[in-house]
């Protein structure tokens, strides 16, 4: 593996800024317990709903990452399991770098309104970002799932929004196994990474188009 | 009168941007008018697969199973047409 995270923070980073806090990160800890204190900053009639998201957020917090939109850049907090190793590192570092890519689009407010009070925005979102994970897993490694999987109960999707999310990936996967770039930023910021510093292997599932 | 536009702006600006409800069959494929692979959602929403074209990418958008990218037949484009 040529393509490090640390490389793949650099390309992306470059593109859209953010923080990276890491397990052992002195501000790591505080960042992880601010998850309740925002729950509780929330208005009363929000809370239902995002004390839901954002609570299960501090309980998971040893195997989930979270991209945090803040009045400064956005904050990536890294959990102990997305940097076991050097592939999840980096493929947890891709898929937060998708939301940073949305809050730049959609603005800080708006990306947390659409995620906290919409499953089929929420849905949309961690589909995008769930399959930039996978093209980057599939170009590090070769390993590409045959059908989407289905995202985790983190996200509180009902049934309707869970079968959105599912094909939404379906699509990626189509495409990735199409020989096309998934058309995402992200993807075409990484793809652009690889191809100046992969491997041979790496560069190999690129796009023809690209290489 | 103030109040009540200062409550129905803050309304709008709380409120979750889904897309428009077009009556799509739920989970029915399409490609946007601009080359974006889109999947119907329960609401009857178009809602896309990615953040930019196809073509952006280098290549169309296609239906088959899914609506998905697919390298351009004639495989014209160069990385440099590839661009955020």
């Amino acid at each position: 593996m040529t393509v490090t995270p640390i490389l793949i923070e650099s390309a992306l980073r470059t593109w859209r800024p953010a923080t990276v806090l890491r397990p052992g990160d002195a501000l790591h800890s505080v960042a992880v317990s601010l998850y309740r204190a925002l729950v509780e900053a929330l208005p009363a009639a929000l809370r239902p709903v995002t004390g839901v998201v954002l609570g299960t957020l501090e309980d998971a917090s040893q195997r989930v990452s979270v991209t945090l939109a803040t009045p400064g850049d956005p904050v990536i907090v890294l959990s102990p399991a997305a940097v076991a190793d050097e592939v999840s590192h980096a493929c947890t570092l891709a898929h937060e770098w998708v939301h940073v890519g949305q809050i730049a689009r959609v603005g800080r407010v708006q990306t947390a309104v659409d995620y906290l009070g919409s499953g089929e925005l929420r849905a949309q979102r961690e589909a995008d970002a769930a399959a930039v994970g996978l093209w980057l897993r599939y170009v590090l490694t070769g390993e590409l799932p045959e059908t989407a999987p289905t995202l985790g109960d983190l996200y509180h999707l009902s049934a309707d929004d869970t079968a959105l999310a599912r094909g939404i990936v379906q699509s990626h996967l189509d495409t990735i196994r199409a020989g096309a770039l998934p058309p995402l930023d992200v993807c075409v910021v990484l793809a652009r990474a690889i191809v100046e510093h992969g491997s041979h292997e790496e560069r190999a599932r690129l796009p023809e188009v690209l290489v | 009168m103030r109040p009540i536009l200062l409550c129905l702006l803050l309304c709008l600006a709380a409120c979750p941007k889904l897309p428009p409800v077009s009556g799509c069959t739920p989970a029915a494929w399409r490609c946007s008018p601009d080359g974006r692979p889109e999947v119907c959602s329960a609401s009857q929403r178009w809602e896309p697969a990615g953040d930019r074209s196809c073509a952006s990418v280098g290549a169309v958008c296609v239906v088959e199973r899914t609506a998905h990218c697919a390298p351009a037949v004639d495989a014209g484009a160069d990385a440099s047409e590839v661009s955020p």
